[in-house]
């Protein structure tokens, strides 16, 4: 049985309907990418995503100007001269130090969507644009490194299990406040 | 805090709390070369710390994508591609004949 379907009625914005026909169809609502896609694949099952239940609310305890952002991108970022990550269910991820210039860095996502961050790694891994709001005391800082991993990944209960818990470890280490994810 | 430009995926997954940007995908935090529109963008999502009060809240942010004809775009690229897509679906989903993603799908749900 697919999984299907949010399981907490939380509010934001209202959802729209979910006929896919109305997917390919012009307006200027949000995408609905699941049904563009299960449009053009309509011989395939409808994709499934994994609604995992009620999501927990954490207070941060502490002003956004005095807190250390982590970035976690799904993008595949590495530095250019590391191998790339697996073009699917590559289980690991890697950190960058604050430090790595943005211009060594490069996204490894295998579709033609990571084209814009090619251009401008900012717009997946946005680390020039934290220090600047750091500088202006938006935010108290940077973590002492951030965290990458490729998106691609099927093998769910692996990444809910045990990468997922492995990373905030990581991100504990590196001295984060708040975790911002960046998903592509 | 999530920032994501799949308004139908980030419903369905339901972080804690979600910046919605209604931007091309691959474009989380503004266009290319645009510094001050990422700052923008990105401030307005962190800021969302410290008022989002509700588990699951999704906030679109009040940015748009230069282009207003940007969704047909994409519409008819998905149309154009679409055994393409079909084929990374194939790849990504299937092992032997055996749709795995459904299959984990349904097992990591089972934790819950």
């Amino acid at each position: 049985m697919l999984c299907y379907g949010a399981r907490v009625a939380g509010t934001g914005s209202p959802a729209k309907g979910s006929d896919p026909t109305t997917a390919l169809q012009g307006d200027d609502s949000p995408l609905r990418y699941t049904e563009l896609v299960n449009a053009v694949t309509a011989d395939l099952p409808p994709l499934p995503i994994a609604a995992l239940g009620p999501p927990l609310l954490t207070d941060p305890g502490r002003a956004l100007r005095d807190s250390r952002v982590i970035l976690i991108t799904s993008a595949g970022v590495r530095e250019r001269d590391e191998p790339s990550f697996l073009p699917t269910n590559d289980m690991t991820f890697r950190t960058i130090a604050h430090d790595v210039a943005a211009t060594r860095l490069v996204p490894s996502h295998p579709t033609p969507v990571r084209r814009p961050a090619e251009a401008d790694i900012n717009v997946v891994f946005p680390r020039d644009r934290l220090d600047e709001l750091a500088a202006t005391g938006v935010v108290g800082g940077s973590a002492d490194f951030h965290l990458s991993f490729l998106g691609t990944i099927k093998k769910l209960t692996d990444l809910v299990t045990v990468m997922a818990p492995e990373m905030v470890g990581a991100a504990r280490r590196a001295n984060a406040d708040l975790a911002l994810l960046v998903p592509l | 805090m999530t920032l994501s430009s799949a308004f139908d995926i980030a419903e369905r997954v339901r972080a804690p709390r979600t910046a919605f940007l209604d931007f091309p995908l691959g474009n989380q935090v503004g266009p290319p070369g645009q510094a001050e529109v990422q700052r923008q963008i990105l401030t307005a999502s962190l800021e969302l710390f410290e008022t989002v009060r509700t588990p699951g809240e999704i906030v679109r942010l009040p940015f748009e994508w230069p282009d207003p004809g940007w969704r047909d775009d994409v519409r008819a690229l998905y149309m154009a591609d679409a055994e393409v897509v079909r084929r990374q679906r194939l790849e990504g989903e299937y092992v032997d004949g055996v749709n795995i993603a459904a299959d984990e799908c349904a097992d990591v749900c089972s934790l819950i």
